[in-house]
């Protein structure tokens, strides 16, 4: 056998008609019987009933991750285990920048989770610097030789990842994987991937990141779990990063399966901007209407008579037009971009926004988490509606003063009433603030 | 449509062909009395080990087909929708008619279905596969093209 072919086995699990048999590998069957009516995709570990994905002449197939290719009873998953031929020694970090002394300390936290095998949850404000932090940890992991990959359910984040790193470790080839790219897969000791593509591995790294874990699609999905869980090595080392741990992580900590690393300050040392609550009774059907409402007024006039630019966010995709044509109507001078998930030209927006050529993004929760704008201020609208969890709204917070030119912002919360997920949000940046930064 | 077939056809995501079984179904039952012998364009051996279904008979499943045509394509050959528009006509016919129905086709009258028609060369190759039997009318409708 090639090489080359070979090299696509390490670590993953691919694809095979059920009767080739030429490649020497480990071979599983694509879907195992459970019982007379129960399947399970060995790839996803979704249990199904036959009735939910039964193809004719008794054969069976996996609805779930059929995005990334159909798992069948038609095909086999092959695998080699992973050799991890690498050059060990070889020192990669060309990052310059410096560490604040408590992103040193999570920082030798990482190495010395590395070193014992065990995992490790960084719980970092958003703002923190999170990526710096991991340098040095893929730096010594990658000098033993080990297989790194970085994870994160958003593509959005993959994206600004890549090109970061590959900076900072300027002799490394790196691959870059998610739906929507055209990289090809090839056997590289870095990976940057989305959580859906670690499906297609299976014991294939000794440290594996996970950026963002509370965060859609891998919260609550349990395929995904599984494959984090799968894509690592027996031995090996997995860490969390998020600014919002959910509860099940944080039990995980409690129960001591987790150690953990605070970071309760940003890297420029100035607290977290809280959120105030602005009561604005009936906005929808004003702006349905056409109408503007007080609070959105109020924060646009500011807006623009101190020359800050802003986010403002909104539920759900079909109330963007509805509230762009009102503050267009209103503020023609400003310029503003709606931008969803669905808005093929979302990536150019944001950098729009990131050169200063737009004043304000209207968006949906899709710009939650992840970018880094700086200087600017946030308005959530309906923030009482069910889309924004206490996780949700930390966040969304939290890309307000991310710079150390201004540390501060405003981040305004229209609501009708005050929710529970609006309540613990707030006292979680107030925990958050008051708790002291040990060195 | 284009990504109904996508995720159908190229994905294999074969429960998804149903959407459109109950209009199919109900149509081919009304002009079932007109033709003899209602046929599916077949898959060939090598399709049934990796798409695992005919998409044809997907689109309704329930439906009661003659299903008497084979599909013999050589596994190095290409699938007729990677061909190109030239490479498609010029294409060997593929199809034949099993052998236990081929006295049963005289003066009969037929219809072809088909998924997707895009140059006709198809739905020719099934047409000449089965004249040769002394079919006495070919008709043929597809779901799209």
């Amino acid at each position: 056998m090639v090489e080359d072919d070979k090299e696509q086995f390490y670590g993953r699990e691919i694809i095979l008609s059920r009767d080739n048999h030429s490649f020497e590998c480990d071979l599983r069957p694509g879907v195992t019987k459970l019982d007379n009516s129960r399947y399970q995709c060995n790839r996803c570990a979704t249990k199904f009933v036959y009735q939910s994905g039964l193809l004719p002449r008794n054969e069976v197939y996996c609805r779930n991750c059929i995005q990334l290719g159909r798992i069948s009873s038609l095909v086999n998953l092959g695998t080699i285990a992973e050799p991890n031929k690498f050059k060990k020694g070889v020192d990669y970090l060309a990052w310059q920048g410096q560490l604040t002394n408590a992103q040193q300390r999570c920082s030798r936290n990482i190495i010395e989770s590395i070193n014992q095998q065990n995992n490790r949850l960084l719980w970092a404000v958003t703002g923190a610097g999170k990526t710096e932090m991991l340098f040095e940890g893929v730096a010594h992991a990658l000098k033993l030789g080990h297989r790194v990959c970085i994870a994160s359910p958003r593509v959005d984040v993959c994206i600004e990842l890549f090109p970061r790193l590959q900076a900072s470790f300027p002799g490394l080839e790196i691959v870059l994987l998610h739906g929507k790219t055209e990289m090809k897969y090839r056997y590289r000791q870095l990976t940057i991937c989305t959580t859906h593509q670690l499906l297609r591995f299976r014991g294939a790294f000794d440290l594996l990141i996970v950026d963002e874990v509370d965060a859609f699609p891998l919260a609550g999905n349990a395929a995904l779990h599984f494959a984090i869980h799968k894509a690592r090595k027996l031995q090996g080392t997995t860490i969390y990063l998020t600014a919002t741990p959910d509860q099940k992580l944080l039990n995980d900590v409690k129960n001591g399966d987790l150690s953990v690393s605070y970071l309760p300050r940003r890297f420029h040392g100035f607290k977290l901007p809280e959120i105030m609550v602005k009561l604005s009774f009936g906005w929808e059907k004003k702006i349905t209407k056409g109408y503007i409402f007080p609070v959105l007024r109020r924060f646009l006039q500011l807006q623009k008579s101190n020359k800050r630019r802003f986010l403002i966010f909104v539920p759900r995709i079909r109330q963007l037009p509805l509230i762009h044509n009102v503050i267009s109507k209103k503020f023609p001078d400003l310029k503003i971009e709606p931008v969803h998930s669905k808005d093929p030209q979302r990536h150019e927006k944001v950098q729009l926004m990131r050169s200063g050529e737009v004043d304000g993004l209207l968006t949906t929760t899709i710009l939650e988490r992840g970018v880094t704008l700086p200087k600017i201020d946030i308005l959530i609208i309906g923030s009482d509606d069910n889309i924004y969890s206490s996780a949700a709204l930390v966040q969304i917070a939290g890309r307000a003063g991310r710079s150390k030119e201004r540390p501060d912002g405003n981040v305004w919360a229209a609501c009708e009433v005050r929710t529970k997920q609006i309540n613990t949000a707030i006292a979680q940046i107030k925990k958050m603030n008051r708790m002291k930064v040990e060195d | 449509m284009k990504d109904f077939f996508n995720q159908y056809k190229f994905m294999g995501d074969y429960l998804i062909g149903s959407t459109f079984a109950i209009t199919l179904y109900t149509y081919l039952n009304q002009i079932r009395d007109q033709f003899d012998l209602i046929i599916p364009i077949p898959i060939d051996k090598s399709t049934w080990l990796t798409r695992g279904f005919n998409q044809v008979v997907g689109l309704a499943p329930k439906f009661d087909w003659n299903d008497i045509l084979v599909s013999n394509r050589s596994d190095n050959q290409k699938h007729q929708y990677q061909n190109s528009r030239i490479e498609r006509i010029a294409r060997n016919n593929p199809f034949q008619v099993c052998e236990e129905s081929r006295n049963k086709l005289r003066e009969k009258s037929v219809l072809l279905v088909d998924d997707i028609y895009t140059t006709g060369t198809t739905l020719r190759h099934a047409r000449d596969a089965l004249h040769k039997y002394g079919t006495k009318r070919i008709e043929s409708i597809t779901l799209c093209r």
